[in-house]
């Protein structure tokens, strides 16, 4: 007996269709009409969307925890994992259930260059900005924390004294001096390569630099270059040298001029490029704000006075490294109230402010010279002159309210309180045009030297993109077959 | 006896559906990785392709013996490509896949044309 036609269609069609809506299944997923899919799973090496955090050294194995908790513990930065990459999707939140053990901040990269191993990092976690002495708020375009004792409008605070920044930047950075442009001196011997950041006072920006070359008896070195830039575009550019074939003895104290007219308000970055066998003996200048930074290199006198110059100067800087590079530069040296004895040359000494002097500036001073500064802030020659060209950047190390800040600019977002001290937080990144895997980079600062922990319990991936029209969607499996090709 | 032609009928489309489904869905996860694995158990629906066919009467057999080998080969080609070249890929790897998925969309149609 033959099997009826009708019987035998739908014999035929039952399989065929079940596997073409399995294919229809996987579209649906790649291409969601609503735009968004949702992978979620602890991260104790059994989720597929998100691997744990490698190398093996700096975390512990994912999984059940000595303490009974399940997840992974992060005891050394930088750490890495890697997310597969679902489809055509315009961005990625990572939400991620976490606790932290002496370790105030942490922060979350993807990486946007795989050849240089760059990262855009992002804000995953802070301590100071969960606790209830921070209020988030947000005005317009600006979001961040204000103290919880100020309104919400001191988020528009534009004084970088009073202003922090995490993983943001200020939109205001026109600033400029007016008023009566006193011209003054001062008697330095600075080495090497300086960077001096000034507003300009009337439009105007003048410095005067007399320069000696202490060693012209050497090769390739004896060039030295002056460049002005705001905002790392380029304003003024000059280059000299200051040496002859045959010269080897220092050579006479030449003057190099920079003056710059009708400049729009920009905090200038006027940078001295030269080695170390240069130095500015003097600077005349007319700016009222002015300062050096991050490095300040005190040099001797040799070859150019007989008696040594007291190193002075006021500093922002919070911290600060100090070395020296000759044995006339083993002395007594002062960073605001604390005293240091510096003993060894080619040692690092680190600075750090007394606890009651955190705000404002203090005053460095080297009675022999000879001694190399790095701050995190800035000198100046005056206290008058110090300014902040920028505001600071929140770090492990910041104490924001005791250094007097009032607002701190970031896209970071309180997170919400969990059980057993985790804390559901999260981060957003704008994803790359097509890939295979996406990889991601933890950066916990500090956590070597605090002996600190990051406990991660679970990851939550969350693809977005906009609903398709029908045009769209086209271009988007253009994308996706473009991708599919290259694979093969 | 009807429900048993049915079964027959069924089964070898099953078969079939499974074995070109096994085939898209491999060349599909190596071409977009993280596309299919995630979500449909594909080594399953592999197996379960592979002893449909081979559990076939062997009337089925003689008749359907030119496919079932067409059916077999894609999945054959699929497996070696993604188990022995996997990762690798290159210029052999392509055409390998490129050859079976070929195979994979000819084989229904030669079915359905010998009816």
């Amino acid at each position: 007996m033959k099997l009826p036609k009708p019987f035998a269609i739908i014999a035929m069609l039952i399989p065929w269709c079940v596997a073409i809506g399995v294919v229809f299944y996987i579209f649906s997923i790649r291409f969601p009409l609503d735009g968004r899919v949702v992978f979620s799973h602890p991260l104790d090496g059994s989720g597929i969307w998100f691997t744990p955090f490698e190398p093996g050294e700096r975390v512990t194995s994912p999984g059940r925890q000595p303490d009974g908790w399940r997840g992974q513990r992060i005891l050394d930065e930088p750490v890495y994992a890697s997310a597969r990459w679902p489809g055509a999707y315009d961005e990625l939140n990572i939400n991620v259930e976490m606790r932290t053990l002496r370790q105030p901040i942490v922060e979350l990269g993807l990486e946007r260059d795989a050849a240089t191993r760059a990262f855009e990092m992002k804000p995953l976690w802070s301590e100071l900005l969960s606790s209830d002495d921070w209020r988030e708020v947000a005005i317009d375009d600006a979001r961040g924390f204000v103290r919880a004792d100020l309104p919400d409008s001191t988020l528009l605070e534009t004084d970088p004294r009073h202003l922090m920044v995490w993983h943001a930047s200020t939109s205001d950075r026109g600033r400029a001096d007016s008023g009566e442009a006193e011209e003054k001196t001062y008697e330095v011997s600075l080495r090497g390569t300086h960077h001096f950041l000034a507003l300009p006072i009337n439009d105007e920006i003048r410095f005067h630099f007399q320069i000696q070359d202490v060693n012209r008896n050497r090769e390739g070195k004896n060039t030295f270059a002056i460049r002005v830039s705001c905002e790392d575009e380029i304003v003024w550019t000059s280059a000299g040298s200051a040496s002859g074939l045959n010269d080897s003895r220092p050579s006479e104290v030449f003057e190099e001029r920079v003056r710059l007219t009708e400049l729009p308000p920009c905090a200038y970055k006027l940078s001295v490029l030269a080695d170390n066998d240069f130095f500015i003996r003097q600077i005349r200048t007319n700016a009222r704000h002015w300062v050096i930074g991050p490095q300040i290199f005190f040099g001797d006198r040799v070859g150019f006075r007989a008696t040594t110059t007291e190193a002075i100067a006021w500093t922002n800087s919070i911290h600060a490294v100090a070395d020296t590079f000759h044995k006339e530069g083993l002395q007594h040296i002062r960073f605001g109230s604390n005293e240091y004895h510096v003993r060894e040359t080619h040692n690092r000494y680190i600075l750090e402010r007394a606890p009651d002097e955190r705000g404002g500036s203090v005053r460095f001073s080297a009675p022999e010279g000879n001694m190399r500064l790095i701050g995190d802030g800035y000198f100046a020659l005056e206290e008058s002159a110090l300014f902040y060209p920028e505001p600071r950047r929140l770090t492990a190390e910041s104490e924001p309210a005791e250094e007097g800040i009032r607002a701190i600019l970031t896209p970071y977002t309180k997170p919400v309180k969990s059980d057993n001290g985790f804390w559901k937080t999260g981060v957003a990144f704008e994803l790359p045009a097509r890939g295979d895997r996406l990889q991601f980079s933890l950066a916990a600062p500090g956590i070597d030297r605090s002996n600190g922990a990051v406990d991660i319990r679970s990851v939550e991936l969350e693809y977005t993109r906009p609903p398709l029209s029908l045009n769209e969607w086209f271009l988007r499996m253009k994308r996706e077959i473009s991708i599919a090709l290259k694979r093969l | 006896m009807i429900l048993n032609d049915w079964f027959v009928v069924f089964r070898r489309h099953a078969a079939y559906a499974s074995a070109a489904l096994t085939a898209f869905l491999v060349m599909l996860e190596y071409a977009l990785p993280g596309a299919v694995l995630p979500y449909v158990p594909l080594f399953p629906i592999g197996i379960l392709s592979f002893l449909l066919l081979i559990t076939m009467p062997k009337t089925e057999h003689e008749h359907l013996a030119r496919r079932v080998v067409l059916i077999s080969i894609c999945v054959l080609i699929f497996t070696t490509v993604l188990l022995k070249l996997g990762e690798a890929g290159g210029t052999s790897a392509t055409l390998l896949i490129a050859a079976a998925f070929i195979l994979c969309i000819l084989a229904p149609v030669v079915l359905m044309k010998s009816k």
